[in-house]
């Protein structure tokens, strides 16, 4: 078992093979080695509050048997245009990314941080759908956006915008 | 509500335009200048909508394209600047970039800017200074790669409504080089581009039967 301390100094236990979903507490734990100590010392993660962390455990624990997608696998689901080759998202992602969106957020920055691929492709793809077929607009009201372009310049390219889509 | 998107990281903003299609990150790049820069000016972000367009046929989708992948450069006011002066823009662009009195109405013309020899005795990659130095016409069989030296490299064929039945793209390091246009009387030109940005222009301008005439006339007649 591995101690993991969160922001509020929380303590989670969690099993090794669950947590070595992240590359950050994997790399961590195969410099320590195999002591004991890890089990006793708890891993501080300033940067993850408590509820974020246990949502991070409770997706490492559903997909503790997928393969880990690491650094060098990180274009892996490009094809050849660059592209995504699937957005789609399973049932149990899709209801454990229903969360509010300041959770949503703080998630990202935890899978980042914590260096979990897949759950950073997942919460990035969730966001990329709460995007999809806003108007520039809409994504300013979602994201507490200030629009900043003058006005000839928004209109500037709100003309280049509606020529584009008008195509 | 979502901590502003300015604040997030912009590895992460540009992770998540990944799993967006072409326009949705347009519009992004449309919400605000800083992500404007974001969304577009990520590199592998580009290389895919140039893969993207590479693999089309479609002329709309080449407009398209063309104005995604530019979305800085303000194509409409160019447009409409050029289409307020009712002139010709190429006969401008040629003059402003110092190369009118090379371009030549004629093949021959482009031959006596090497003195030496006519330009049936060059290989193809002799060709590729002239080629790479404005504009010039030569005759479709004279078409060719700069990079591979090999003939008749073409990335692209876009069908064209008036005056001109094709163009053809030829590309080199992702920037094009030069385009065949043929035209309906089946006289071929090959014109070299500065870049796909005046590739942008010349599908802008055709969007106008008059601009177009103008355009597109002058390359098959006036030059």
């Amino acid at each position: 078992m591995v101690k993991l301390t969160s922001s509020e100094g929380t303590e989670f236990d969690v099993e090794r093979s669950v947590i070595e979903r992240s590359l950050l507490i994997k790399n961590l734990l195969d410099d320590v080695g195999e002591s004991d100590t890890c089990a006793y010392t708890p891993i501080p993660l300033p940067n993850v509050s408590g509820p974020i962390l246990a949502k991070v455990i409770e997706y490492c624990e559903h997909h503790r048997n997928d393969p880990v997608v690491g650094h060098g696998d990180a274009d892996a689901e490009l094809d050849a245009s660059g592209a995504r080759v699937s957005d789609e998202i399973d049932e149990w992602d899709m209801e454990f990314c229903k969360v509010d969106q300041g959770t949503l957020f703080e998630m990202i920055l935890a899978a980042n941080y914590l260096d979990i691929r897949s759950m950073l492709d997942l919460t990035c793809k969730t966001v990329a759908n709460m995007i999809k077929n806003k108007t520039p607009e809409e994504i300013r009201k979602t994201f507490n956006i200030t629009n900043d372009f003058s006005p000839e310049e928004e209109e500037q390219v709100q003309r280049e915008n509606a020529w584009c889509e008008d195509r | 509500m979502l901590p502003s998107l300015l604040d997030w990281p912009q590895e992460i903003v540009q992770r998540i335009c990944l799993y967006m299609p072409p326009m949705s990150v347009h519009r992004l790049s449309l919400v605000c200048k800083q992500l404007r820069k974001t969304a577009v000016d990520d590199e592998r972000w580009q290389q895919r909508y140039w893969n993207d367009f590479s693999r089309r046929r479609s002329e709309q989708d080449t407009a398209r394209f063309l104005f995604q992948r530019y979305p800085g450069a303000n194509w409409l006011e160019v447009y409409l600047r050029r289409r307020r002066l009712e002139k010709s823009w190429w006969r401008r662009v040629l003059r402003i970039r110092g190369l009118a009195d090379e371009v030549a109405p004629h093949r021959r013309n482009l031959a006596q800017l090497d003195r030496s020899r006519p330009l049936e005795m060059m290989e193809p990659r002799e060709l590729v200074p002239y080629m790479n130095k404005g504009l010039a016409i030569l005759d479709d069989e004279l078409l060719l790669c700069p990079e591979t030296g090999r003939r008749g490299n073409t990335l692209v064929r876009l069908s064209l409504p008036i005056k001109v039945a094709a163009i053809q793209l030829v590309a080199q390091n992702h920037r094009y080089i030069a385009a065949v246009v043929a035209t309906k009387d089946e006289h071929k030109r090959v014109l070299c581009l500065w870049d796909a940005q005046t590739v942008a222009l010349l599908k802008m301008l055709e969007l106008d039967d008059r601009q177009c005439g103008g355009c597109l006339l002058l390359n098959a007649e006036t030059m």
